[in-house]
């Protein structure tokens, strides 16, 4: 740890620090855990998986390094300073070239089918984990909230700590199958947001955020989303909604961005786009 | 600002078998030139010659080959444990650190990467009996050693940790190993059986 000199405490455990051998800012994760049977093996393998990924586009765990003292382990991250919520307060007119908004979701979706290729889910995108660098506009996302394989996702929510106006329909009705397209869903509400630089889906607490989903991207049905009334059990209590026209809400938005939106942000989870496949998309071929 | 500080010789006071001697390398290089490996490991400086580190890196692997068949563990996990140990020992010196405490902490960590768990409880036991094999009363004794060998593998836990930088990422020939066999077309069963045991 002496490599590493502390400058700032962020929020609880991340702390921005200095590293005294490269003058590099970082970001410390400070992770503590009890002893009893050493280091967990979820943090072992969030360590091994994010060690092996290497890309632009994702924040780069540069060290890991045993706290003695407090018996916790930190993780050492390369430093960014601009989020996405800040980028679109202080560059709004930047925000508003449609050549911007492009390029940024390309390198979301670039990285997003990087770490799905590992059959890794983020679980917890939004504008507040994903950076952007001013200077050359490239976008690094990170906080992968339980950044796990997928064969034993079901037994844990990877998304407690996510914003919930990017969760996924599927998440907020519980569904315990969780998988990549979430990930996709958070990528389209984001998409959304770049356009019009609010969220698309901005209820006022979790529990009305399934309705907000609903009344925009109308509930679903036995044909929009087989077997979802199996899946939800409490879906007679909200009304019936008819889609509404996504064009109206995204105002500015070339059509072929449209219709990206609409299959990034397919409600029934196995019809949904992949990031892999979004990156395609019309909306990139000029 | 929070203060931290590594104490290499805090940790190593605890420990009655293992003791950190230097500081540890940060770096994640493990490819080793021959003439590193024969004459420049940490245990050569301690007086072990080549000779005799080949031989403890043979007790050590067919432990942890036991060691792993007695846990139930996958080859896998075992291969892995085996990985960490060597790069520990091109790290550290055998002189100073118990190869079967070592080998111990090696399982109980290539456990948790490889998601094949086992409770330290059950390994500290079981390593024991294994380590005493040749003892009778060793199993009487378990019961008053208990909570020192679990202590002691979870410092070592850290040691190791520490002394392999993290860096847990272990690639496994087996798969391109049958993906060679399979290109080359090579299906002479003795062949493949020793180039599997290697």
């Amino acid at each position: 740890m002496e490599k590493y000199k502390l400058i700032a405490k962020i929020k609880k455990g991340v702390f921005q620090g200095l590293c005294l051998l490269s003058s590099q800012t970082v970001t410390l994760k400070q992770l503590g855990f009890p002893d009893n049977e050493g280091v967990p093996g979820s943090l072992i393998k969030e360590i091994t998986l994010l060690q092996a990924m290497r890309h632009a586009n994702i924040i780069r765990l540069i060290d890991v390094v045993n706290h003695q003292e407090q018996s916790s382990i930190v993780l050492v991250y390369e430093s960014m300073e601009t989020n996405l919520t800040s980028f679109i307060r202080i560059y709004p007119k930047v925000m508003k070239i449609p050549r911007t908004i492009k390029e940024l979701l390309r390198q979301i979706l670039l990285a997003a089918s990087y770490y799905h290729s590992f059959n890794i889910v983020h679980g917890g995108i939004k504008p507040a984990n994903t950076f952007i660098d001013p200077a050359t506009n490239t976008l690094k996302i990170t906080d992968f909230v339980w950044p796990r394989t997928l064969f034993n996702s079901n037994t844990e929510d990877p998304n407690e700590e996510l914003g919930f106006c990017y969760k996924a329909p599927e998440i907020l009705v519980e569904h315990k199958q969780f998988s990549t397209a979430i990930d996709v869903w958070s990528v389209g509400c984001i998409f959304a947001e770049m356009v019009t630089q609010k969220p698309l889906f901005s209820a006022t607490s979790e529990f009305h955020q399934l309705a907000k989903i609903f009344s925009i991207m109308g509930t679903p049905s036995e044909e929009t989303w087989p077997g979802f009334s199996r899946i939800y059990r409490y879906l007679h209590i909200y009304n019936h909604c008819k889609p509404k026209d996504l064009r109206k809400l995204v105002t500015g938005l070339e059509p072929a961005g449209i219709d990206l939106l609409h299959k990034l942000l397919y409600m029934d989870p196995k019809g949904r786009i992949t990031a892999r496949q979004a990156l395609e998309h019309v909306y990139f071929q000029n | 600002p929070m203060q931290c500080y590594i104490s290499q010789k805090e940790i190593a006071k605890d420990a009655t078998v293992i003791h950190i001697s230097e500081t540890p390398h940060l770096n994640r290089n493990w490819y080793f030139s021959r003439k590193e490996i024969e004459h420049n490991t940490p245990s050569r400086s301690d007086g072990i010659d080549y000779k005799q580190e080949q031989h403890l890196r043979k007790l050590y692997c067919s432990f942890l080959q036991e060691l792993g068949i007695e846990l139930k563990v996958p080859q896998v996990t075992i291969a892995t444990s085996m990985m960490f140990c060597h790069r520990f020992y091109m790290r550290q010196s055998h002189k100073k650190n118990d190869w079967q405490t070592v080998a111990t902490v090696c399982m109980f960590l290539a456990c948790k990467a490889e998601e094949t768990p086992r409770w330290l409880g059950e390994l500290a036991v079981v390593a024991y009996k294994l380590i005493y094999k040749w003892d009778p009363s060793a199993s009487r004794r378990i019961r008053e050693i208990y909570d020192k060998q679990k202590d002691l593998i979870l410092i070592g836990e850290r040691l190791l940790l520490i002394t392999i930088a993290f860096d847990l990422n272990i690639e496994h020939p087996y798969k391109s190993l049958v993906a060679a066999l399979k290109r080359l077309a090579i299906t002479d069963k003795e062949l493949v059986k020793i180039a599997w045991n290697f």
